[in-house]
């Protein structure tokens, strides 16, 4: 019995080397093709996947910088993070909200404006295209500080604006909801002319008989809409709501620049949190934050793939 | 002419260009072998030779226009053999020295740390031991600098900067108000009178109160809280000491009367309307560091503006607080690394710049005010300056120094609380206090629990 298993035991092992020398003759045969694809995984290994065990690591550790070793603290910054951290409850609260609105009101407004520069007859549109794509590749640092002059609450041109045709001056970025108006405003400008060129572009790659066939069969403009160009947009829109969450949750800069996470902590982000913590020491803290932060990101797309292929079948019809 | 040539295959070709990539790759990466961080010495710059004269290479990493490089000018000048060179990094100072302190070399020989730096830094052991210099001027340094240098007994740093805080006023201003110039001894209620007064008939404003509370508005926090004996922490850094006595609760409550009073100037710290508001004229005092002028005469050129139209005199009166009528806010202290090759030399530039009346000169000239008591005796009254009408200037700041506290401690506690000017903590609970929104015991208790506990792990990770 025990000769029988040993047999058996080795013939998937005897099978398995063979696997393996099999593999390795066939990549000694593409070796040259590998050479090619190699300064790709180079770098990815280097620049991206040791980055992140080494970040990994440091969110197991506590370390002081420099050349001292880390040391060993198992889950305990994940522990303190979660459990007893002044800041992240409010930040967290903070970076979802700004999700929460600037999500579906960016990709609206987009959606919107990329129609009707689809429209065939509209002129001028490569002249519209580019004032919409302009903020784009304007330096983001120089927009928010231009953001800040322009809200100022009593020397801004929008309240110099709003009172010449009597309205009061709003407290731009002094009072929490103004404060989370103008970023999303700022985050709006700056990044709707990307978003207006995808929708654009895929909306010009559908097939015009699909409407004509619509129109025929009796359905309107808004029928159309949300019957095929929703459901063909699709893929684009789930490209664009993943990257979108992913980019809004890493969000700091233009915060940083405009708000500086006031009033009163009320636009202070995950992002600006963690950044906090690196910058005062708490490296560990810091790292952890960051894995945090990804697992918010993996939660939260899985929930959009998992909602959005629901929602739509795979015809593209919206399910009722 | 290629018609006999024999066709070549996919293989060969391949393996032709990869050969040339690889080759090609090779001798583009052949130049490029420098580490991508500044400039540092080549080779290791000597001890001082036999007979006096120094030699070497000095790395100084600052922002454009520094008081350091003014003295490192003056040093070459003495010392021909001595190289000063100063890289000029600003935003990414902080990541720049992590980076070379992580990878064992590549930090600046000199740094100019805010004191909580120099503390935090200290007690990661990663700056320069200066104790033996210091220690052999300490008797001609102002105390209360020396102490923000000290860490657990060492000195890791030379003091620089000393900043006692003072009020500046311009007189043309309360006098179109119809107040008059302040007396020695105002009294701080006295005082936001006078500013609602001038607020009112001058449309200016005698201090600066910014919606958001940040940078120079906290100094009507900071300033009553030093006065009263408050201390975010105990010297080690260990304890917080924010919520005991009443000092904190009290300073919040002064700096509430000023938010009421309503008659701050509400502008972003130098921000365009900030300094619009100083050249003309609704902006008619301000609590201030005395660092602060090198930065108003670059903006204040001209009588218009307010050159030669300013004063300044002791902070006004907060009951109990007679004794420390200033505050210390911002203020550098000039640190090296452990892991500089030329430690002698930097020691001696440190006495040079901030221990002998000739550095203490040159950096006075720039603008910052040396700790050198010889200096500061006999010297400081000649300081050329354009802000200030007259020379009281410096007989309020030679007064002022004498007002300074030796038991205020900046130590990395003190960053984190937010004090100097803003930061999270800060945000979360002062704005609040000042509109009435969080009862002000409550709310200094409570910023002071999360001090203890933001505290607690920032010093356990430099362990």
């Amino acid at each position: 019995m025990a000769q029988a298993i040993g047999t058996t035991s080795a013939i998937p092992q005897a099978s398995r080397s063979a696997r393996w020398r099999a593999l390795l003759r066939e990549m000694w045969k593409h070796r040259v093709d590998y050479l090619f694809i190699s300064p790709f995984f180079i770098v990815f290994l280097v620049f991206g996947v040791y980055p992140m065990l080494w970040g990994f690591r440091l969110s197991l550790s506590r370390w002081a910088g420099g050349q001292r070793p880390m040391e060993w603290v198992g889950l305990n910054n994940y522990i303190g993070l979660l459990t007893n951290d002044p800041l992240l409850g409010k930040a967290f609260l903070n970076t979802m909200m700004l999700l929460g609105w600037i999500l579906p009101t960016g990709l609206a407004f987009a959606l919107v404006v990329a129609v009707m520069l689809n429209v065939r007859r509209l002129r001028g549109r490569g002249i519209f295209r580019t004032l919409y794509f302009l903020p784009f590749v304007t330096s983001g640092v120089i927009v928010a500080i231009v953001f800040s002059q322009f809200l100022d609450k009593n020397y801004g041109w929008v309240n110099l604006l709003l009172g010449k045709i009597g309205i009061p001056p709003v407290p731009w970025l002094v009072e929490a909801i103004p404060a989370q108006i103008s970023v999303t405003l700022l985050l709006h400008w700056m990044g709707s002319g990307t978003n207006i060129l995808i929708f654009l572009g895929a909306l010009q790659a559908i097939d015009r008989e699909l409407y004509e066939a619509a129109e025929i069969d009796g359905a309107n403009a808004v029928q159309s809409f949300f019957r095929i160009t929703v459901p063909m947009l699709r893929p684009v829109l789930l490209f664009m709501i993943i990257t979108a969450t992913i980019g809004l949750i890493n969000l700091y800069a233009q915060v940083k620049l405009l708000t500086n996470g006031g009033p009163q902590n009320n636009t202070y982000t995950m992002f600006m949190r963690m950044m906090d913590l690196i910058a005062g020491n708490r490296f560990g803290e810091g790292a952890a934050l960051g894995f945090i932060m990804g697992a918010i990101i993996l939660v939260i797309t899985f929930v959009q793939l998992r909602l959005l292929r629901s929602w739509w079948t795979v015809e593209g019809n919206l399910k009722s | 002419m290629f018609k006999n040539a024999r066709p070549i295959s996919r293989r060969r070709f391949l393996q032709a260009a990869a050969l040339g990539a690889t080759g090609a790759l090779a001798a583009c990466a052949a130049p490029v072998a420098q580490p991508a961080q500044p400039a540092q010495p080549a080779a290791p710059a000597e001890a001082p030779a036999a007979g006096g004269e120094l030699t070497g290479e000095l790395i100084f990493w600052g922002h454009a226009d520094h008081p350091i490089y003014d003295a490192g000018q003056a040093f070459m000048k003495k010392y021909p053999g001595v190289t000063f060179t100063q890289v000029e990094i600003t935003d990414e100072r902080t990541t720049k020295v992590e980076a070379a302190l992580a990878a064992g070399e590549g930090a600046p020989d000199l740094n100019w740390l805010e004191a909580n730096e120099v503390q935090l830094y200290g007690r990661r052991g990663v700056l320069l031991d200066v104790t033996d210099v210091v220690k052999q001027y300490e008797k001609d340094l102002v105390p209360a600098k020396t102490a923000e240098a000290r860490v657990n007994g060492r000195y890791y740093g030379m003091p620089g900067d000393i900043t006692p805080n003072t009020l500046w006023v311009r007189p043309d201003i309360l006098e179109k108000a119809g107040v008059p110039m302040f007396e020695k001894d105002i009294k701080y209620e006295d005082f936001l009178t006078a500013a609602k007064t001038v607020k009112e008939k001058a449309d200016s404003s005698l201090y600066v109160f910014g919606a958001d509370g940040g940078g120079q508005s906290s100094l009507m926090f900071q300033c009553p809280f030093y006065a009263l004996g408050g201390n975010v922490s105990d010297e080690s850094g260990e304890e917080i000491l924010f919520d005991q006595g009443d000092a904190a609760v009290r300073a919040v409550a002064y700096a509430k009367m000023a938010w009421d009073a309503g008659a701050g100037l509400d502008a972003g710290w130098f921000s365009p309307p900030y300094w619009a508001a100083i050249k003309e004229g609704r902006l008619g005092g301000t609590y201030s560091p005395p660092w602060m002028r090198g930065f108003f005469e670059t903006e204040v050129k001209t009588p218009e503006t307010g050159q030669g139209k300013w004063k300044s005199v002791i902070l006004p009166i907060y009951e109990g607080g007679e004794k420390h009528r200033t505050n210390v806010w911002g203020g550098a202290t000039l640190c090296s690394y452990t892991q500089t090759k030329v430690p002698d030399l930097v020691k001696k530039f440190m006495e040079f710049t901030f221990a002998t009346m000739e550095g203490a000169q040159v950096t006075a000239d720039w603008g910052i005010v040396p700790p050198y008591l010889p200096w500061l005796t006999t010297r400081l009254k000649d300081v050329k300056q354009t802000l200030f009408s007259d020379q009281t200037w410096t007989d309020t700041l030679n007064e002022a120094l004498t007002l300074m506290r030796e038991d205020y401690y900046r130590t990395p506690a003190y960053g984190l609380s937010g004090i100097a000017g803003g930061g999270p903590l800060y945000d979360k609970y002062f704005i609040p206090m000042m509109k009435g929104e969080l009862d002000i015991e409550a709310g200094v208790k409570q910023w002071a629990d999360d001090l203890r506990t933001e505290n607690k792990k920032l010093l356990e990770s430099l362990k």
